[in-house]
């Protein structure tokens, strides 16, 4: 059969079910045959925005993936979107058109090194420069993204190549991937740190939700009465209304969990690969505490953290072996006292009715109303932070974010791919003004694809995050940070055929958020926030032990 | 200076996916011998690893494809560090019994 309809097959036989992307001169083999496909594309209007919705899709479902652009200018545009998935061990498979290969080298039209410009920003990539090596490049891809630790890979496909034949029976052929790294020596030396932790503590990441292992996190922290905290990646992976979950870490994570994280004598660290955002600083940490590692990636494990014990390997499985390895479980410690104790007092004051309205309020509105089953996308920036901050998360997979390589403009089209998988669940993006007009045209892909996501617009008319630091540590001296001629979001949604509603007052806001989430179109919620307002407690940049605080107190 | 060793399946782009990788890494790369036979790819890689020592070898050891990363020693390296203008055949003899 042709190498496009082979393509396409192979996809389908691994349950693929949609692909996002945007059509050109070297991927038209590709999309003739796409129409016969079973497969469902989504057109979108800008190529970075198809990789941040199969991204998206990935991050909710667990499955890879699949996002498609043309050569040159496409690849370009849809590497922002890759290089997002990468950072954040999202399984993608990533397919670009290319031109002839008689022509590849020739500085042909539309001509890029997508294999050279995609290498660094993926788990492997594939130039397949003969039709008989595709069923090898789509199989050995699938497998690759979604083996040892996550990733984006990429399959570059000339045009004659997706023309030229490919022989029905080697499709059938099966491909080798090699298994990831194991080494769980160690673990005796694990067992017996945690049996004797007075202190212990249990920082969880990204890669426990990849790996589904929320209930297990949950089990050995109940068995050693040990808190937890997250990174933002890891947000979500026990409920964050659990009494030993005391939040998010970091830069603007909450206080308590740092407190924790400084206060603890036995750190196990799950899946995290200690972000200089996160809990990168170790500097701070006594020299006494013990850091267990457990990670799937044998590169990160030890990469950024003197650990004591490293365990390499599927979290999940760990976790079982250390559960089973302890048998016996504790009760309620002075510890854990504590720290249950230091969760209720750690209390932001904020004045909630407060005119203009505060973005804290937003996310205390959608704490109130959002659905059990919603998915949360973000931005990135202080709306970013403040939804990671204050949202109060309840299951693995509902808060989505772009947590590692912090790009602005991913949560919209996220929303739109977590949308494409669960189209009964209610999706919202909560967004920044800065962020969301980097990606705004993608109403015209949610209104014809029929994508009604809410997003939630915090609009302060600033590119916030860099004007608080310019407020902070810049001397108030605030340059290139104000978004001077916004637009009037509703109104240009209202033009794809969309809707939305303004809102200026603290009262109107949870009927507007409640309208925006029965909406059968997409619909933005344009809330004015308070300019001047900042996401604290902050660490500052560089670290050290003295927080910018704000009003951000202990209740007590 | 160190001498790192990696063999890898003779898959497409994994020299060039090992060079990117030290670069990412702040990891001077000065020169690099490759042979491939039998379906597998031996790259010899004169390297300034800065910090990061072992960690650097998992991380090479974790890319796709690769099976193997060790630092060799410098007495193995001498023909390369005496004659650096002489053909590659040349310059590696022991412990690996062939000649490069």
């Amino acid at each position: 059969m042709r190498g496009s309809k082979a393509v396409l097959e192979l996809l389908e036989r691994h349950g693929v079910e949609v692909m996002f992307g945007l059509p050109g001169g070297t991927t038209i083999p590709l999309y003739d045959d796409l129409l016969d496909s079973k497969i469902r594309h989504v057109l979108v209007r800008h190529e970075q925005c198809a990789a941040h919705m199969a991204d998206g899709y990935a991050r909710a479902t667990g499955r890879p993936g699949v996002c498609t652009s043309t050569s040159g200018p496409g690849v370009t545009n849809l590497m922002t979107g890759v290089a997002t998935a990468f950072v954040d061990s999202s399984p993608m498979l990533v397919i670009t058109g290319q031109v002839a290969t008689h022509l590849i080298g020739n500085d042909a039209f539309q001509e890029a090194d997508s294999f050279s410009l995609m290498m660094p920003i993926t788990k492997h990539n594939f130039r397949v420069l003969d039709p008989k090596d595709i069923p090898e490049a789509i199989k050995r891809g699938f497998k690759i993204a979604t083996t040892g630790r996550y990733g984006p890979v990429h399959v570059d496909l000339p045009v004659d190549v997706m023309r030229a034949e490919v022989p029905d029976e080697l499709l059938e052929k099966e491909f080798h991937v090699a298994k990831p790294m194991e080494d769980l020596s160690d673990l005796p030396e694990a067992l017996k740190m945690l049996r004797e932790a007075e202190r212990p503590l249990l920082l969880v990441g990204g890669g426990v939700i990849w790996a589904n292992a929320s209930r297990e996190v949950l089990q050995l922290a109940e068995s050693l009465m040990a808190p937890i905290v997250t990174t933002i990646m890891g947000k979500g992976a026990v409920p964050e209304s659990h009494p030993l979950c005391l939040g998010v870490i970091g830069m603007h994570g909450r206080e308590v969990a740092r407190r924790a994280f400084l206060d603890c004598d036995v750190l196990l660290a799950i899946g995290t690969r200690f972000s200089d955002r996160s809990a990168g600083n170790q500097s701070i940490l006594s020299d006494k505490v013990k850091i267990i590692h457990i990670d799937i990636d044998a590169g990160e494990v030890g990469k950024g953290m003197h650990t004591r014990v490293r365990l390499i390997g599927d979290a999940r499985k760990i976790l079982k072996a250390i559960i089973a390895g302890l048998s016996a479980s504790k009760g309620e410690t002075p510890w854990s006292l504590r720290m249950k104790a230091l969760r209720e007092e750690c209390e932001c004051c904020i004045d909630l009715g407060g005119n203009p309205i505060k973005p804290q309020k937003v996310i205390y509105e959608l704490n109130k109303i959002m659905p059990d089953n919603a998915i949360v996308t973000t931005e990135v920036g202080q709306n970013q932070m403040w939804a990671a901050h204050f949202l109060k998360v309840r299951h693995p997979r509902q808060f989505i974010t772009s947590g590692g390589f912090g790009t602005m403009g991913f949560g919209f089209p996220a929303a739109l791919g977590v949308k494409v998988a669960f189209p009964n669940r209610p999706v919202i993006d909560i967004a920044g003004d800065g962020s969301l007009q980097m990606v705004f045209q993608e109403f015209a892909t949610a209104v014809c694809e029929n994508l009604p996501v809410m997003v939630c617009l915090m609009n302060n008319g600033w590119l916030g995050m860099v004007k608080q630091w310019q407020k902070l540590f810049w001397g108030k001296r605030y340059s290139g940070t104000e978004l001077k001629n916004n637009p009037d979001f509703v109104k240009l949604a209202q033009a794809f055929g969309a809707d939305g509603v303004v809102v200026e007052k603290p009262s109107e806001l949870r009927e507007a958020l409640e309208r925006g989430l029965r909406s059968d179109v997409p619909f933005i919620v344009d809330i004015h926030v308070d300019p001047e307002e900042d996401v604290l407690p902050m660490i500052p940049p560089g670290g050290g032990k003295d927080l910018v605080r704000g009003r951000c107190k202990w209740r007590s | 200076m160190e001498i790192i060793r990696i063999i890898g399946e003779n898959t497409q782009g994994i020299f060039p996916k090992v060079l990117s990788e030290l670069v990412r890494r702040k990891v001077e790369v000065n020169r690099a011998f490759v042979d491939r036979s039998n379906g597998k790819i031996e790259m010899i890689i004169e390297v300034r690893n800065s910090s990061l020592n072992g960690k650097l070898l998992h991380s090479l050891r974790n890319l796709q494809d690769v099976i193997s990363v060790e630092y060799l020693k410098e007495k193995y390296i001498c023909h390369l560090e005496l004659s650096p203008g002489e053909n590659s055949q040349t310059t590696f003899v022991e412990p690996f019994g062939k000649a490069y």
